[in-house]
């Protein structure tokens, strides 16, 4: 072993042991970067990395049906109205189990999970959302605008799938 | 030229070093997590339907069922405890591995509902630091019970210097993924003024603290500098790990990023300020703030 000024006052095998743990993490954490691969913990990070110039944004949102006359529709952005998910996440889910073959049934699963909790925790006090009849999957298209006017009503929508209760479990 | 790499490699990983400031980041670190996540119910997770479980990480490669919730219930217990235990440094050596091993699950658990988050990946990786460095050789409970003084030693170096190369990668990665993905387009176009004006749509996990974004983003000069600087900042940010000049700009001014993109943009890195406290030289401030109390005592001894 080459001689240095520093004396670690480590043994050899426990320096070797820790600098090739050192260098393992350096060395997939670059190899991850630079493949622009995701092995979580060691990710690559892309999170917005990629240019979009247009001012259009796409999702699938879900929307609730207010209980009340005249049953206006809002959708469920706010993360105390989809706890523990988060618009995002909820999204991205929703995205992910569109592009499986038995999509219409997990959405119609996924719609009557959201429908209960919302219910579940507004009659517990947790948030103050309206008491709502239905819960409905949409695609939807807004044109970004800086005065946020058509946040709850986006320029284009497409129903792809709904959930009404018509059980009383659900609504107790 | 081998010998000098590994000269260099030496000083820069086991130059020997005090017990105090790697004792001191387990005790802060450890605290803020605990602190952080003592509130947060993963077994919210398994009371969802079983229609979002999409698995991904090590529960997709090893094939693991979704947990009950009783299971999530006794697995966070733990976590928090271990976090705890690490904290006050308590039989440190197996909390710190608990924490690791149990907070590698726990953490990745809520992946597999749709999303891979990144503010939890630098978490596991100081984790797993920390599950290998002797941090309970001061200010801990078992320093306390041992009552040895301990000599200094690489082993009390290593393991702050890794979590600058931890950070200092993340940051790294994040900075070339823009210019790889988008070369410096990233911060001529018009795509720091898009980011900005789709956060309030609630695009990210969190929606903005303020609604400066969209202002801010009716003023090309505003946004085209935030993009250029955080392009800086994190394709930059590996200089703080030879340049002590570097420091001075690159970690208040990533502390500042972070902060910037919680306000204005959403989504939180907590965590990532968290990491941060491993560039405190507490050392120093401990001896600063000694050597200003004595001041205050020999001024109230002249001036009772």
């Amino acid at each position: 072993m080459f001689k240095t000024d520093v004396n670690p006052q480590m043994s050899v095998p426990r320096m070797g042991f820790v600098s090739a743990g050192l260098l393992f993490f350096i060395a997939i954490s670059l190899f991850e970067i630079f493949t622009e691969q995701e092995h979580w913990p060691f990710c690559s990070y892309p999170m917005y990395s990629r240019i979009r110039e247009d001012y259009g944004l796409t999702r699938l949102v879900v929307f609730g049906v207010l209980d009340e006359a005249p049953h206006v529709e809002k959708p469920l952005l706010k993360g105390k109205f989809l706890y523990p998910f988060d618009a995002a996440r909820l999204t991205k889910n929703l995205a992910q189990l569109e592009k499986f073959p038995a999509r219409d049934l997990l959405f119609q699963r996924a719609l009557k999970n959201i429908f209960k909790r919302y219910e579940k925790r507004r009659k517990k006090g947790i948030h103050d959302g309206p008491p709502l009849k239905e819960v409905k999957l949409y695609r939807v298209h807004w044109q970004l605008r800086t005065d946020l006017a058509n946040l709850e009503a986006p320029e284009e929508k497409t129903l792809l799938a709904q959930y009404q209760s018509f059980e009383e479990s659900d609504l107790q | 030229m081998i010998r000098n790499l590994w000269d260099r490699w030496i000083r820069f990983w086991f130059e020997p070093a005090e017990p105090v400031n790697l004792g001191i980041c387990r005790f802060v670190f450890f605290g803020l997590l605990f602190a952080y996540y003592s509130s947060y119910d993963f077994s919210e997770w398994a009371r969802v339907s079983t229609a979002f479980w999409i698995p991904k990480d090590f529960f997709k490669f090893f094939n693991l069922p979704m947990p009950s919730v009783r299971i999530i219930e006794w697995v966070q217990m733990l976590w928090k405890f271990s976090l705890l235990l690490s904290c006050l440094g308590l039989f440190t050596r197996l909390s710190t591995f608990l924490a690791l091993s149990v907070g590698t699950y726990i953490l990745s658990y809520p992946h597999n509902f749709g999303a891979t988050h990144h503010y939890d990946a630098m978490i596991v990786l100081v984790l797993g630091v920390m599950a290998f460095a002797s941090s309970g050789d001061a200010y801990s409970l078992d320093a306390l019970i041992r009552r040895s003084k301990n000599p200094t030693s690489g082993e009390y170096t290593w393991p702050i210097r890794a979590v600058w190369v931890i950070i200092a990668v993340i940051f790294f990665g994040a900075g070339y993924a823009k210019l790889a993905n988008s070369g410096l387009a990233w911060i001529t176009s018009n795509y720091m003024q898009v980011i900005l004006m789709q956060q309030p749509y609630h695009t990210s996990a969190h929606p903005p603290l303020l609604l400066w974004g969209v202002t801010f983003a009716q003023h090309p000069w505003i946004y085209h500098s935030f993009a250029a600087s955080a392009v800086i900042i994190e394709t930059g940010y590996p200089l703080v790990l030879f340049n002590r000049k570097a420091r001075w700009f690159f970690i208040p001014g990533a502390l500042l990023f972070v902060i910037g993109i919680r306000v204005l943009m959403g989504p939180s890195f907590e965590t990532f300020l968290f990491c941060h406290i491993f560039w405190i030289p507490w050392d120093r401030v401990i001896g600063r703030i000694t050597l200003i109390r004595q001041g205050n005592r020999e001024k109230s001894f002249v001036h009772p």
